[in-house]
């Protein structure tokens, strides 16, 4: 017997919640839990402290080239075990328990998994988000959000300094505040992962919490939250769901017609247009936020429309056109200063579809660790894997004997679509990274109906078995790559001493970006990166650079993170900067205003 | 949520960035300005699609998206365009959301957002 056959002989309805994570739901008259259900509560509890507790604890310090994982206590772990307990419990429950209780299990996993390693610094330690930052410090200090901030690099610290200033936090909350943001973006992502899976199948029971399970089990492409593209994919997913919902879901129009694609996915016929500006209105909004905020992201989105546009979506074409009319007036109006510069690198990656995909993989891989090189694997297989899951499900669907796993939402179409992207270009190496990223969305959904097929007696056996099996992958592929980049202590300290002595007409010159670099803290000043030579033309090229950017002062800052496992391409090792600070230390009238470990802060 | 409260809740919002920035052009009041703008405007329209997104939870995220969505734009064309007049942006910003409110009172917004109208 199926998971939906016994739903329906036990509850006479066969329906889920569509939403899926709805905890509006909830009734507290209704709280009518058996035994095991208050266990599997009260294990979730415990699972989610213990994973809260060890991710306090952790030692920061001790993180080697593994990542975090190496460095989280032995409550997380027993955490993580009572976690897979607590999800055997809830599957345990009657039918009418699970499903209502259902929304604990990507509760459960997001808590321990996402949030408690994110407790484990006491400080920042990503150079990105102090970048962020950045935001919190320049508005706190001059009073004014001046037009040269680039906000669209940093949302994150541009509403975490909205939220600081108005609540009036002290940095170490703000700290704390930030660190949460992966945690809320993966967790709105799974609930707009889960309702869009209710609407994909509707009648299928628990389909919304075993998608957002394998989406959190799966994502770990976390880092990227702090990036402008984490809202461009947030809005995507939204305009996914806002797409399927009710108004705009039109009759299957040719697709229909056209067996070959019918296969894939039957379009919803649903009500009509009843309410279709508001709607509208909202898609407007979230495609044009997504235009401004990142060049990525608006590529994902016109795939996206064009594949509910075959599939019947006739609002999607009218979307399409304003993206994409959005989206040339940014690209030939707004960013002209940045592509004139860098068009004949884009076009030449045009088409370039393997050279493309190698890039990201070798130019990631040639470090010099073995470890970095083993985490880089890890997460490349990961994301193969997910594609090959996606195309198996993909063309399961399309047989006969499947058909009852067609979602009413073309899922296969929308998760391969992104692949498209790898034509474009190689991202900085890094673009299939932000292929899984689209992708990974509409291929939880389609293993969550792959669980949600499994008999019933199964489905609280293979659900743990699956989470612990996916753990370890999870962690080295999700933290593994922290380690590469982290700031230190004594990068904190080294740009302390620079902004102390720093002011509006101070050029920092610096290894790499790879550092606490707060670049809107001292009003306008500007950074260089060093070049290879410790010569005086060395020291004339940073003239140079201080003059062209209108400034007179030169401070060099070098701190280890900048060379750390050299983690940048450019990048130099710690022995050859120390090299070049006690040369550059020695000129006359240079001032050494700081020296520890590798860390070197000097006036010129 | 209704048109009227939605003209409303536009109203407010107009009305107090612009005592706001009156206060100090290019200063923190003109940064709230682009995090109300949001909250005003994206917040109250997410909310009238809850009998779409028949979720509160969804609701709830697509409010705070579509938040970040209108801040963003806003601060964006104040960057890309040099915009140097804040007030000229609220102002528009104002008269966006009333035509906005406007264009959704061709609508019984109030009504359909209850099942049983949303049917008819």
């Amino acid at each position: 017997m199926t998971y939906q056959q016994y739903s329906d002989q036990t509850t006479g309805r066969g329906v889920s919640p569509v939403g899926g994570f709805d905890l509006g739901r909830l009734d507290p008259k209704q709280l009518q839990l058996s035994p095991t259900g208050w266990v599997a509560l009260a294990a979730s509890a415990i699972a989610v402290l213990f994973g809260l507790i060890g991710g306090i604890t952790a030692d920061s310090e001790q993180v080697d080239g593994f990542g975090l994982i190496s460095a989280l206590p032995v409550i997380y772990w027993i955490g993580v075990g009572i976690g897979a307990i607590a999800t055997f419990l809830l599957m345990q429950l009657a039918i009418s328990e699970r499903t209502r209780y259902a929304s604990a299990v990507p509760a459960l996993w997001l808590g321990i998994l996402h949030t408690g390693p994110h407790l484990a610094h006491d400080h920042f330690r990503f150079q990105t988000v102090w970048t962020h930052l950045g935001f919190v410090r320049v508005i706190d200090e001059t009073g004014t959000g001046d037009v040269f901030i680039d906000a669209r690099f940093a949302w994150p610290g541009f509403f975490g300094s909205f939220i600081a200033s108005l609540a009036k936090m002290d940095e170490s909350t703000l700290d704390l505040v930030m660190r949460l943001w992966p945690t809320a973006v993966l967790g709105g992502t799974a609930i707009l992962v889960s309702a869009l899976a209710s609407r994909s199948y509707p009648t299928v029971p628990l389909i919304g919490p075993l998608s957002a399970v394998s989406y959190i089990l799966l994502a770990w492409t976390g880092q990227d939250y702090y990036s402008p593209q984490s809202f461009g994919f947030t809005a995507y997913l939204a305009i996914l769901v806002l797409v399927e919902s009710g108004p705009l879901r039109t009759s299957p129009a040719w697709s229909a017609s056209v067996p070959f694609l019918a296969r894939f996915a039957a379009a919803g016929g649903d009500r009509p247009a009843a309410r279709y500006t508001p709607v509208f209105v909202a898609l407007v909004i979230l495609s044009f936020g997504a235009v401004v905020s990142h060049p990525l992201a608006p590529f994902f989105i016109c795939m996206g429309l064009v594949i509910l546009g075959l599939y019947g979506r006739t609002v999607a074409w009218r979307l399409l056109l304003m993206v994409g009319l959005a989206y040339v007036i940014w690209f030939f109006v707004a960013a002209e200063p940045w592509w004139s510069t860098q068009l004949g690198k884009m076009i030449g990656q045009i088409g370039g579809f393997f050279s493309n995909l190698d890039s990201s993989t070798s130019e990631r891989v040639a470090t010099s660790s073995a470890d970095h090189v083993f985490v880089t694997q890890v997460r490349t297989y990961v994301g193969i894997g997910t594609f090959l899951t996606v195309l198996a499900l993909g063309i399961a669907m399309a047989t006969e004997r499947f058909r009852h796993l067609r979602p009413a939402v073309p899922l296969a179409p929308l998760a391969g679509i992104p692949t498209m992207a790898l034509a474009l270009q190689s991202y900085g190496g890094e673009i299939i990274f932000r292929v899984v990223l689209f992708t990974l969305p509409i291929a939880a959904i389609l293993i969550g109906r792959l669980l949600a097929a499994l008999r019933v007696k199964a489905l609280p056996i293979i659900v743990p078995l699956v989470v612990l099996a996916m753990l370890p992958w999870l962690m080295l592929a999700r933290f593994g790559n922290d380690a590469f980049e982290m700031t230190s202590a004594v990068d904190r300290e080294a740009w302390v001493v620079a902004y102390d002595r720093a002011d509006d007409d101070t050029v920092f010159v610096v290894d790499n970006s790879f550092t606490p670099f707060q670049d809107m803290t001292v009003g306008r000043n500007r950074f260089a990166q060093i070049d290879a030579r410790a010569n005086e033309s060395f020291v004339g090229d940073m003239e140079f650079t201080a003059e062209q950017v209108d400034k007179s002062r030169i401070i060099v800052v070098f701190t280890p993170t900048q060379s750390q496992w050299r983690v940048h391409g450019r990048s130099f090792d710690e022995e050859y900067l120390d090299e070049v600070a006690r040369w550059l230390s020695a000129r006359p009238g240079a001032t050494v205003l700081y020296e520890n470990d590798g860390g070197w802060v000097i006036e010129l | 949520m209704t048109v009227r409260d939605l003209s409303m809740a536009v109203g407010i919002f107009g009305g107090f960035t612009t005592i706001l920035l009156l206060l100090g052009a290019n200063s923190v009041g003109g940064i709230f300005a682009f995090f109300q703008l949001g909250l005003f405007v994206g917040a109250p329209l997410a909310l009238m699609l809850r009998g779409e997104l028949r979720s509160t939870a969804v609701a709830v995220v697509v409010a705070a998206v579509l938040s970040i969505a209108l801040s963003g734009i806003s601060v964006q064309l104040l960057i890309w365009f040099r915009v140097a007049s804040a007030e000229l942006l609220v102002a528009s910003s104002t008269a966006y959301g009333l035509a906005l409110a406007l264009l959704l009172s061709s609508e019984d917004v109030g009504q359909t957002s209850r099942p049983e109208a949303s049917r008819r």
